[in-house]
């Protein structure tokens, strides 16, 4: 697996393949974490092989600078996801 | 309360160490002239309740970091953060444990991958693990399903404590899947991984999280 992309998405594969049987036991608010931050860890991916526009970055950004508030701010963390599915939202209108 | 203090900066502070800075800034009330030792600090009259405070304050102040440098950490510094592990009180004195450190990026990669609760790239781990089969031989059921995790629990939490005394930032991590950790670490069956520590330098000053100390304790009775 030398190819960049390759190992990235691999490794990503065991992020959300050991998330989903851990997730079992864990707390409840770590579902949406690792959701999320799967999400996050595709675009890191995918900008290391320079495949990925400026929006996503956006969106990584806005991850890696929120998903941390699961663990002290549930609310925010919860608006910040709103905020974030809104953004999402307004991509894929954009693209009708 | 001074006693537990005492009890936890024998636990850290090993007299052949030299260096200890919380207590150096404690003999000079300003800055560190000189290195000296825990027990040098009793022989020379220094006041035990100022080295409990320097205690407190290494406690409040070390956060979980998932925020790293790049930069490397010495062999030596990860060295003596596990032997700050074993200075951890142990029930029945089981010492049941095992440190593996790994400071191999590709390896550090692979487990990340099988370790969700891994947040960002720590250039050091240390897995701190127990001999399932040692902690039965020698504790029975509660020493293999309770004691040895209280163990690794209080191992760990030196092991933070001394990286904060080195600059490092630390995070405990238990979401990791158990036999893929053991696989990737060549861990035989017995040797089970408790929990791993991600540690570098730190990136990142997170604010502590709230402490409701009045709802939470107690004096006397419940």
């Amino acid at each position: 697996m030398e190819n960049g992309l390759e190992k990235g998405i691999f490794e990503l594969l065991c992020y959300m393949i050991v998330s989903a049987r851990n997730l079992d036991r864990e707390t409840r608010m770590y579902g949406p974490l690792r959701l999320v931050d799967a999400a996050s860890r595709l675009i890191e991916t995918l900008e290391k092989s320079g495949i990925c526009d400026e929006f996503l970055s956006q969106v990584r950004s806005m991850i890696e600078a929120n998903k941390h508030k699961v663990m002290t701010d549930r609310d925010g963390f919860v608006a910040f996801l709103d905020d974030l599915a809104l953004k999402m939202v307004g991509r894929l209108k954009e693209a009708e | 309360m001074t006693r537990i203090l005492q009890s936890l900066l024998r636990s850290l502070g090993k007299p052949e160490h030299k260096s200890f800075p919380y207590f150096r800034e404690c003999r000079s009330g300003e800055s560190c002239q000189e290195s000296s030792s825990y027990d040098s600090a009793y022989s020379q009259g220094i006041k035990r309740e100022r080295i409990a405070m320097r205690v407190f304050e290494a406690i409040k102040g070390r956060r979980s970091i998932r925020r790293f440098e790049s930069r490397s950490v010495d062999k030596k510094v990860l060295q003596k953060l596990v032997e700050a592990g074993i200075w951890a009180p142990t029930g029945g004195n089981a010492q049941t444990w095992a440190f593996v450190i790994v400071t191999d990026q590709r390896r550090i990669q692979k487990i990340k991958a099988v370790s969700p609760g891994m947040l960002g790239t720590p250039s050091a781990l240390i897995v701190v693990c127990q001999d399932r089969e040692l902690a039965y031989e020698k504790g029975g059921e509660i020493g293999r399903d309770t004691l040895s995790i209280m163990d690794a629990a209080m191992a760990s939490q030196n092991i933070m404590l001394q990286a904060y005394e080195e600059k490092l930032g630390s995070c405990p991590i238990l979401s990791f899947h158990e036999k893929g950790v053991q696989t990737l670490l060549k861990l035989p069956g017995h040797i089970v991984p408790e929990l791993v520590i991600s540690l570098g330098y730190p990136a990142e000053s997170p604010k502590p999280p709230q402490r409701k100390f009045e709802e939470v304790y107690f004096f006397e009775e419940y």
